[in-house]
């Protein structure tokens, strides 16, 4: 699975649904979060 | 066996240094930069088009480093190959004589020179690791076999700074799982959050150099608070730089990172300091750092 935000710092490619989860609900508040 | 692998190995500290090829085919400013840091770092990084801004490649300059006896640590990100090239761009890294690698996704084309730039990560940092690592067993991402085999010294970053920390220290963990025998970290201005962060990633038992950024002005200072993800400029060195005279400011920057330095040291494997062309300043902060037992001892090994 790819998050991908065009405008901003973050990108994730992964198959780990927790983590993608967590890092969803990071996003969430922090848009500009970079893992 | 790069000269980093064995000074990790053994656990000694390090310092590593970082330069930035230019925007041209002119090199003679980024090797003097280089040379500038022979007898202070073990191995030097070499920026792949660092914030998307499109440059010379970190491929050809960390050749030209090989070439004069300089140890590069060669930067490759993920954001303008696909894996195709990246494999192909690493087994060439390999035949170069480049040996450390420092696996990135890469900033995004959006905050570079060339917004209009297509984005490919094909793979991010993790994949990229695992590619060089199966690599470094003889076999490509398909599962081809390779005819002759590379031995790179693979390493990644993590942003200690950051807030939440969780999803940092979950990609470290996959990091290493997937190769990486190194760290180099983002900006550290606050000694305090490092230590909590390397109490939390010490049972991973995985070298982690601390990133030291030469703060330069106060606007760099706060650019980089408002821009950078994970770096925070505590208040009182922006306010300790606002009261420096324009003269002093290097003898400042100095006394800064060479403070921070100190108060890292007792946690972490190393420092990768940044000096953004401010090179001259190295010994000093080495000196004043209290590091200038390795600059003795690589000189007398010389």
């Amino acid at each position: 699975m790819q998050i991908s935000e065009p405008r901003c710092k973050i990108l994730l490619i992964d198959d780990d649904p927790d983590f993608v989860a967590t890092t969803k609900t990071v996003l969430a508040f922090r848009p500009d979060y970079k893992v | 066996m790069s000269q980093l692998t064995q000074a990790l190995e053994i656990g000694k500290f390090v310092v590593t240094g970082e330069i930035g090829p230019p925007k041209g085919v002119v090199l003679d400013k980024c090797l003097h930069d280089a040379e500038m840091l022979r007898d202070y770092v073990t191995a030097i990084n070499v920026t792949d088009l660092q914030s998307a801004v499109m440059r010379i490649g970190s491929l050809a300059v960390s050749a030209r480093l090989v070439e004069r006896g300089l140890e590069p640590v060669y930067q490759l990100t993920c954001r303008d190959r696909n894996r195709l090239a990246l494999q192909s761009e690493l087994l060439s890294a390999w035949a170069l004589g480049i040996e450390n690698v420092l696996c990135l996704t890469g900033d995004h084309p959006a905050l570079g020179d060339h917004i209009e730039a297509k984005p490919v990560y094909d793979l991010d940092s993790v994949q990229l690791l695992k590619a060089a690592s199966s690599l470094n067993q003889g076999y490509d991402m398909a599962g081809h076999e390779l005819e002759s085999v590379p031995s790179f010294f693979l390493g990644a970053v993590v942003t200690p700074g950051a807030e939440p920390l969780e999803p940092q220290v979950i990609k470290m963990k996959k990091k290493i799982e997937a190769g990486a025998r190194f760290f180099q970290t983002q900006a550290v201005y606050e000694p305090e959050k490092f230590e909590r962060f390397m109490s939390q990633v010490q049972g991973f038992k995985v070298p982690v150099i601390a990133g030291i950024v030469i703060l330069k002005s106060v606007a760099m200072a706060k650019f980089m608070n408002s821009n950078v993800a994970g770096i925070s400029v505590p208040e009182a060195i922006i306010l300790e730089m606002e009261e420096t005279k324009k003269d002093d400011r290097k003898k400042k920057a100095v006394e800064i990172v060479a403070r921070i330095i100190r108060q890292v040291k007792p946690f972490c494997q190393g420092v990768h300091i940044m000096p953004l062309g401010w090179d001259d300043l190295i010994p000093e902060i080495i000196n004043q750092a209290e590091l200038g037992l390795q600059v003795r001892t690589r000189r007398a090994e010389e």
